[in-house]
């Protein structure tokens, strides 16, 4: 196993829900009610078995290539009287 | 109507007749349309005489209650969302299926932001199997799955995000197809979470689902996911077209040795192509566990980016299930939805290269038949796991890198319905046409028509 892979599964495993939660939530500007902790709790333990899984991925560490999360097609081309106006000197 | 037998207007009145009577028993509509459908019908029978036939006239619809509609809030599945003003136009999608000659006869339950897999609504009500009252209809699009599977109209839209089509379909014994991440847009559909949204049809009959698929494609700019292709139609009827093809059996992560139901799916459907032409090998995907994992984070965490205002105005008007898991999707640290992505881009890369090999790859679609309303828990593989996340293990890999999937209807002797996945490359949803037909002929893939007496 790759050191670096080794080290980022180990992060996971420290991964502790219920501190975690309590810890957390505050900074995030979230407020857990006592009624919520528990099902919050659950939901990170499911969320950290899901971590351990991706982590335990080999990947390339001198690669780094996300799914694509949006088409460039959102992106407006500037029009060409724009890229046509004289650039100010450097 | 095309020839003649029968107006829309009477289709209207038919199709009404038939949700009164089934719907209270289903819960499969929030909303029907009655004086809306009926002016169009009035509009279309006017329209059919002396002019061009449209290839969906006079067919009543249904979408799930996330796309909008004209004059009607746009609740999906929510609570909160009824405060919201009503929608000022149709989603594109409507319009697109109603310039076809189609006619949209309501609103559908769903589970609440599409993030369930039960179609358990806490403020709608379950939406029932219409197989057996007292079973889920799988969600979240569990009004389409439902409404298609008790005859009430022969189409309906839904949102597949994780398996949102493809759980109900294979619960309700009916076709569901998810196109290719791009294929449709999803203007005017209400999101979860944008990576990974799908809107597809679902309907009773393999035709009907080519005709609706036809009807929705095309290009819009109007979502920045939607990719400029041209539409690629579906033959209707495409006859005895017995061209081979390289079926893949997925096995590994997608093995259901201790699933009965699914096993025996699978059986029959790996039984029948090894009768035909086609041939049929069992293949992997070894990252398919990583890539569920790497779905489950993304849209944990785009989801709760996506309400959260809504979570911090006031969480406890969401459904509990919903709310916490959107709490804990708000908490998660940011490398592990990067490395989500960067496994999904990697399994992307190992799918691909599998498809060099074969034409479409068959998995089972539910682990199992539908569990009951209530159902917390069920045994998957020996271990007891919650019912509601576990629905869709075997679609979230596959949706993760937007493939098309057709799930479609086995021919189980007896029992509940249960489906399996016919899966193909990116922009090969004919495949998954082609091989679903061919299944059909074969008789491992049925059309299957509730008892009018049941409910």
């Amino acid at each position: 196993m790759a050191p670096t892979r080794k080290n980022a599964i180990q992060a996971v495993r420290a991964f502790e829900p219920a501190t975690y939660a309590k810890d957390v939530s505050g900074f995030m500007g979230m407020d857990i009610k006592d009624h919520q902790l528990s099902g919050v709790v659950a939901n990170l333990a499911v969320a950290k078995k899901m971590a351990l899984a991706v982590f335990s991925v080999d990947l390339d560490p001198n690669e780094f290539e996300m799914a694509p999360i949006f088409s460039p097609t959102d992106i407006s081309p500037t029009p060409s009287h724009e890229t046509q106006k004289p650039q100010p000197s450097e | 109507m095309n020839a003649g037998e029968i107006s829309a207007t009477e289709v209207v009145a038919k199709t009404m007749t038939f949700i009164e009577r089934r719907n209270p028993a289903v819960n499969a509509f929030t909303e029907v349309l009655q004086e809306r459908a009926r002016l169009r019908a009035e509009s279309l029978d006017q329209r059919e005489r002396g002019s061009k036939p449209l290839d969906l006239a006079g067919v009543p619809f249904a979408v799930k209650n996330l796309f909008d509609i004209s004059g009607i809030t746009t609740v999906a599945g929510s609570k909160i969302n009824r405060a919201n003003p009503p929608a000022t136009q149709d989603a594109l999608v409507i319009q697109r299926l109603e310039a076809r000659g189609a006619i949209l006869v309501g609103a559908l339950n769903m589970g609440e932001y599409a993030y369930d897999f039960s179609g358990e609504n806490v403020h709608d009500g379950p939406c029932r199997n219409p197989w057996a009252l007292d079973r889920m209809a799988g969600g979240s699009s569990s009004g389409s799955g439902a409404a298609a599977a008790a005859g009430m109209v022969p189409l309906t839209l839904g949102t597949d995000t994780n398996g949102s089509i493809r759980v109900p379909s294979s619960l309700c014994g009916v076709f569901g197809l998810k196109p290719t991440f791009g294929r449709i847009p999803r203007t005017g559909v209400f999101p979860f979470s944008d990576s990974l949204d799908h809107v597809g049809p679902i309907a009773r009959g393999l035709d009907d689902l080519a005709l609706a698929y036809n009807g929705i494609q095309g290009y819009s700019a109007t979502d920045h996911v939607c990719v400029d292709r041209p539409v690629e139609n579906i033959e209707v009827s495409a006859g005895s077209d017995d061209r081979p093809v390289r079926v893949g059996l997925l096995g590994d992560f997608f093995d259901v040795e201790e699933m009965q139901a699914a096993k025996r799916a699978l059986e029959i459907v790996a039984s029948a192509l090894g009768n035909s032409a086609s041939s049929v090998t069992g293949c992997s995907l070894p990252l398919a566990e990583a890539a569920r994992s790497a779905a489950f984070l993304i849209t944990n965490v785009e989801g709760a980016n996506f309400h959260r205002d809504r979570l911090l105005e006031d969480a406890d008007a969401f459904d509990p299930d919903t709310r916490d898991r959107f709490i804990a999707g708000s908490l998660l640290p940011a490398a592990w939805y990067i490395q989500a992505q960067r496994v999904r881009a990697l399994f992307a890369q190992q799918a691909a290269s599998l498809f060099k090999d074969f034409d479409v790859l068959i998995a089972p679609a539910t682990p199992t038949s539908a569990p009951n309303i209530g159902q917390r828990t069920m045994q998957l593989a020996g271990a007891e796991v919650n019912v509601r996340a576990n629905l869709g293990i075997f679609t979230q890999p596959l949706s993760c890198i937007g493939l098309p999937v057709l799930s479609a209807p086995v021919n189980v002797e007896s029992g509940l319905p249960i489906g399996i996945q016919v899966i193909a490359a990116p922009w090969r949803e004919d495949l998954c046409f082609h091989v679903t037909r061919t299944l059909m002929r074969l008789g491992a893939v049925v059309e299957r028509a509730l008892p009018l007496d049941n409910p």
